[in-house]
């Protein structure tokens, strides 16, 4: 039973924005749209959950970790069981696509055969195969989006985070990757996604939680 | 296994990734370190010829023609206790006209019936004595009973302590100097490096990379890069002392000693300039 937990969460930049007293909770396997126009909040709500930041009050619970006692050398350990995908792909442009996803996979101490073995199953789910010997910038938005995904399944985390997931791409390819991460809810993974678009949120009947000037509203 | 290999082999992609500020790294490294390997033989043998020549540095110091041979053997006695002195030998009559001849080439000996030099010591001082030491032994020899007159190279043994410490002093400073501008170039291709790599850093982070497999690589790369501007340099000063036939010329040879030092020196702080370079990015 693998969740996240918010408890009165405050955070804020040392200009004042931020989060304020934050609370909510995403189950497992729960499919849960976090909106808000931009600079409401959204990307800092996901650092918080990645301990990329820490609440200045309140703490954050991800699976058996807690931002409130975690060690610095248990930060990986939290990453690897969260699947991250963002706005701008962030592929690691200086290795094809291949090891892009072989990466997270070497990064957590498999056996090469079943890195290899993975890392194929991956580019056949996102139906990208034959490109797995070009480099990311060889690739369209919507492919390079494709392979974040795979990056961000090989390691089967129990959630996916992703931040504005869309926000680079044209309507219909934005419209298939909306339905992979249909697909990948349906298999049992939770879905944690950030967008300000309220037509996509429409299309589907998730629970929405809203931010308004860092403040959480169900 | 597969850690190890990540790191070795992000390790050498990033040398090939920056091919040129690599290529310039290294060059650079292994010229500033070919010269100091130069200066390092070079010093050897500079030190070593002084130390030589210093060693043949002796105190000429006549004996009073009064003196019969008893005296003479107590004052040779007497003299070879004093404090920097190495050795003290008699030169007698005819071998201080051996020596007369060999300075002027000629031989006066058929004007003169009795020959007038007088009997002298040679005395050789240690070498390591400094130059007051030197100074002490000449003003107590010259002070004994039976020591007519002392001659010394006095000129010749302070030009020569104070080139030995210029020497010394611009070997240091040419050298240390040009191995530090090496190691700066090192610096600043693993902080190109760092900049350029930035946001491939940060993604790995965020997808649970451990430190030392973000920071593994960079000591790779400069361990590469040191080792082998640390092998190319020694291999440049054996090619140049090949090529002009430089090696007879030197007492010391190119040894391991000091291709050691210059390879295992430039690994040392090869590392040790990552270590700086990377320190409190993360
Ligand atoms: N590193 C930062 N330093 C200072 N302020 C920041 C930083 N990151 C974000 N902010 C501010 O915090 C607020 C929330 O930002 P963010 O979470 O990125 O919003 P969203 O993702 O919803 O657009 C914004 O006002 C933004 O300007
Ligand atoms: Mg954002």
């Amino acid at each position: 039973m693998k969740n996240i937990k918010f408890n009165a969460v405050s955070a804020t930049y040392s200009n004042g924005e931020g989060i304020k007293k934050a609370d909510f909770t995403l189950n497992q396997r729960e499919f849960l749209f976090l909106t808000g126009s931009s600079g409401a909040g959204k990307t800092t709500i996901l650092k918080l959950i990645l301990m990329a930041l820490f609440p200045d009050s309140g703490d954050v619970q991800v699976g058996e970790f807690n931002s409130f006692n975690i060690k610095k050398n248990e930060i990986p350990l939290v990453r690897r069981q969260i699947g991250c995908v963002f706005q701008d792909f962030r592929l690691l442009e200086d290795r094809n696509v291949y090891e892009n996803i072989a990466f997270v996979l070497r990064i957590t101490g498999h056996r090469e055969k079943y890195i290899k073995r993975k890392t194929f199953k991956m580019l056949a789910e996102v139906g990208l195969t034959h490109k797995r010997n070009q480099m990311p910038h060889q690739l369209s938005g919507g492919e390079q989006q494709r392979i974040a995904i795979a990056r961000a399944l090989a390691n089967d985390p129990f959630v996916i985070l992703a931040d504005e997931p869309t926000g680079n791409l044209d309507a219909e390819t934005a419209a298939g990757i909306l339905d992979l991460f249909k697909v990948i809810h349906e298999r049992g993974t939770a879905v944690l996604m950030a967008t300000h678009n309220k037509n996509l949120v429409d299309r589907f009947s998730y629970r929405i939680l809203n931010l308004e000037n860092g403040k959480v509203v169900e | 296994m597969n850690f190890l290999f990540l790191i070795v082999s992000d390790g050498v992609a990033g040398i090939f990734r920056s091919k040129i500020s690599s290529l310039m790294t290294i060059i650079s490294l292994m010229l500033s370190l070919a010269l100091l390997n130069l200066y390092i033989l070079l010093s050897q043998n500079v030190l070593m010829k002084i130390s030589e020549l210093k060693g043949r540095i002796a105190i000429e110091a006549f004996i009073d023609p009064g003196f019969n041979d008893t005296e003479i053997m107590a004052l040779q006695k007497q003299i070879a206790i004093v404090a920097g002195v190495d050795s003290v030998d008699l030169i007698d009559k005819a071998e201080a006209l051996e020596k007369f001849k060999e300075m002027f080439s000629a031989d006066y000996s058929q004007l003169i019936d009795e020959n007038p030099l007088p009997q002298s010591f040679q005395i050789k001082l240690n070498t390591e004595g400094s130059q007051e030491q030197v100074q002490n032994a000449i003003d107590i020899i010259k002070s004994m009973e039976g020591i007519d007159e002392v001659k010394y190279h006095h000129k010749l043994l302070t030009s020569l302590n104070y080139y030995y410490r210029r020497m010394q002093q611009i070997f240091i400073f040419v050298g240390v100097g040009l191995a530090v501008l090496g190691f700066f170039l090192l610096w600043v291709n693993l902080k190109l490096t760092l900049k350029t790599k930035a946001r491939i850093i940060e993604t790995m982070e965020l997808v649970g990379a451990k430190q030392s497999l973000i920071r593994g690589p960079f000591y790779v790369q400069a361990l590469v890069e040191g080792t082998i501007a640390g092998f190319g340099a020694v291999l440049l000063v054996t090619l140049l002392f090949w090529i002009f036939r430089a090696e007879n010329l030197l007492i010391i040879k190119i040894n391991f000693i000091s291709s050691l030092m210059v390879v295992g020196g430039s690994i040392f702080f090869s590392i040790f300039t990552c270590f700086w370079a990377i320190r409190g990015r993360f």
